[in-house]
């Protein structure tokens, strides 16, 4: 435990200390920001036709850019993670300490996934801001924040193991993006597979298990496939980290 | 405390490091020598546990490399080649990182983070940001690096490169010194050095090892030879000094009216140049040179690379 709190606040530092970090941090908030000022904007248009979902049933997933963005997002904090050690060298020096590969991939992956949701804690205020005006579904706020934390643990566990691969970080980040990319995509590929790959290709649909979040609700079969799938990426980044030695 | 048994390593068809055997005893510090693609560097990352073997078995204080890898990793202070440092952090930052990664806490992580930024003379850099060292500087955060943990076995790969002279003298007493109770296992290409501060040399050649000696038996046994320089007939010089008492061969060779003459002794140790010189006296010939060389330790490694 103190090896992994060692190599964690080390990580979580590196973020910071990093352009990267920053630049990453402002984008998300100025994409976020102008989403949301535009959804309220929009909605509150008299010629709009009132409707049932709420602002926050839109901002957490119910926009391009909100995906856009969270691939982005866990793309760029990711691509560094490991390419950036074997670039260096600097992944000689860390895995000849006294430390386990488990140890070295959960670091990085909390690290990078706390930045990730701190990102997140500003735009608690658009829920203070608009609890002033109007009325909020706080059930949809609370799912949508909890699907969101799962999603940003999945797309973070995908960069972080294509990171593993390569020791370029634009192929890094380029990788995990399409990757992330095509992964959203499986919703739309139900509608032109054969009928029998159907139910698994929306099963595998990420944008098919958040649905429920943004109607304000928890399906435990979705919080399941979030975790199992995350916690399978981690460990295929473990075995990737040890495959060095087998090669 | 190392112990290499019939070591291989292959990546696909290349054999990189090719039934090595070896042992290091403690507190001896042993220079791991030989040319670019020798296999050194495999060997240092198999012991420092960074790459398992293909086959064989190394052992470090009695634990396996590979299946006891943490208790190895525990007792080991590694510097690679090219120093690889995080460039964003602070020396101080860097080596309290590096110290409790290693299990040091508290006080003793404090104490020894003063003790190797003297010993590595990194005071007036302490607070610095590494991306902005030189690279003198970052080799010196490298060994205090490998130092903080006060490690039984110290593996050094070419730890004096990029430092001037001054520094280069520094860490060579450094490490000198460390020896004196630790085990110390450098790769190096400046032989002066592995001369200066090595009780044993291990000598690699294509992923094999081509001698293992002390430098006191290498120095000992150091095949010496004379050079007499005379004004006389090449013929007539070998003729001559082929005739002094202790002498095993001459060959002559004659450049503008001189002879040049390198004598072997037959008794490796015997200084035959007071013979020589009679002998020589003798025939009235006038002489421009007459001296003794010792096979220097890049005389070995030259001859034992070549072939």
């Amino acid at each position: 435990m103190r090896n992994f709190l060692t190599l964690y606040k080390r990580e979580l530092s590196s973020l910071y200390l990093t352009p990267t970090g920053y630049v990453v941090m402002c984008v998300f908030l100025a994409v976020l920001g102008w989403v949301f000022w535009l959804l309220v904007r929009v909605l509150n248009l008299p010629e709009m036709v009132p409707i049932e979902q709420d602002v926050f049933g839109i901002m957490f997933g119910g926009t391009f850019f909100y995906w856009i963005v969270l691939a982005a997002v866990a793309s760029a904090l990711t691509m560094r993670l490991f390419s950036e050690e074997r670039r260096l060298g600097t992944i000689e020096v860390l895995m000849t300490a006294p430390v386990t590969d488990t140890q070295v991939v959960l670091a990085k992956y909390v690290a990078a996934l706390t930045f990730v949701l701190l990102m997140w804690v500003p735009t608690v205020f658009y829920v203070v801001i608009l609890g002033r005006y109007a009325t909020v579904d706080y059930g949809v706020v609370l799912s949508g924040y909890t699907g969101t934390v799962l999603l940003c643990g999945l797309l973070t566990a995908i960069g972080l193991l294509v990171s593993s691969f390569t020791r370029s970080q634009f192929v890094a980040f380029f990788v995990s993006f399409v990757l992330i990319l095509m992964l959203f995509s499986l919703n739309f590929m139900q509608n032109i597979v054969p009928p029998v790959w159907r139910k698994l290709y929306a099963y595998l649909s990420i944008l098919e298990q958040f649905k429920d979040f943004s109607r304000g609700a928890i399906d435990s079969r979705s919080v399941v496939y979030f975790i199992s799938l995350t916690l399978f990426l981690l460990f295929c980044t473990v075995k990737s980290v040890e495959s060095h030695k087998w090669r | 405390m190392v112990r290499v048994t019939d070591l291989v390593k292959t990546y696909g068809a290349l054999t990189a490091v090719d039934h090595v055997t070896f042992s290091v005893a403690r507190g001896e510090i042993v220079g791991l020598l030989g040319p670019n693609g020798a296999g050194k560097t495999t060997t240092m990352r198999i012991l420092t546990c960074f790459m398992p073997a293909t086959s064989g078995r190394a052992e470090v204080g009695g634990y396996d490399v590979f299946l006891q890898s943490l208790e190895v990793r525990r007792q080991i202070g590694y510097m690679p080649e090219n120093v690889p440092l995080y460039p964003e952090m602070r020396v101080i930052e860097y080596l309290r990182y590096r110290g409790r990664l290693k299990g040091l806490r508290g006080q003793e992580l404090e104490g020894r983070i003063k003790h190797v930024i003297e010993a590595c003379e990194l005071g007036e850099v302490w607070r610095r940001i590494i991306d902005q060292l030189s690279k003198g500087n970052r080799q010196r955060v490298g060994l205090a690096d490998a130092l903080i943990s006060d490690p039984a076995l110290l593996i050094l790969d070419e730890p004096t490169i990029g430092l001037d002279p001054n520094q280069v003298r520094k860490v060579r007493e450094l490490i000198q010194h460390i020896g004196r109770n630790r085990t110390v296992i450098l790769s190096t290409h400046i032989l002066p050095e592995v001369e200066m501060m090595c009780d044993r040399v291990i000598i690699m050649n294509q992923g094999r090892i081509a001698l293992t000696e002390t430098m006191a038996n290498l120095r000992g046994a150091a095949q010496r030879r004379f050079v007499c320089e005379v004004k006389a007939p090449a013929a007539e010089v070998e003729k001559a000094l082929r005739g002094v008492q202790g002498v095993r061969d001459v060959a002559v060779t004659q450049d503008a009216g001189w002879s040049r003459a390198e004598v072997q002794p037959a008794d490796s140790a015997a200084d035959v140049r007071a013979a020589l010189g009679e002998a020589v006296h003798a025939k009235g010939w006038a002489v421009r040179e007459l001296t003794a060389h010792a096979r220097s330790l890049e005389d070995v490694f030259v001859e034992i690379t070549a072939r």
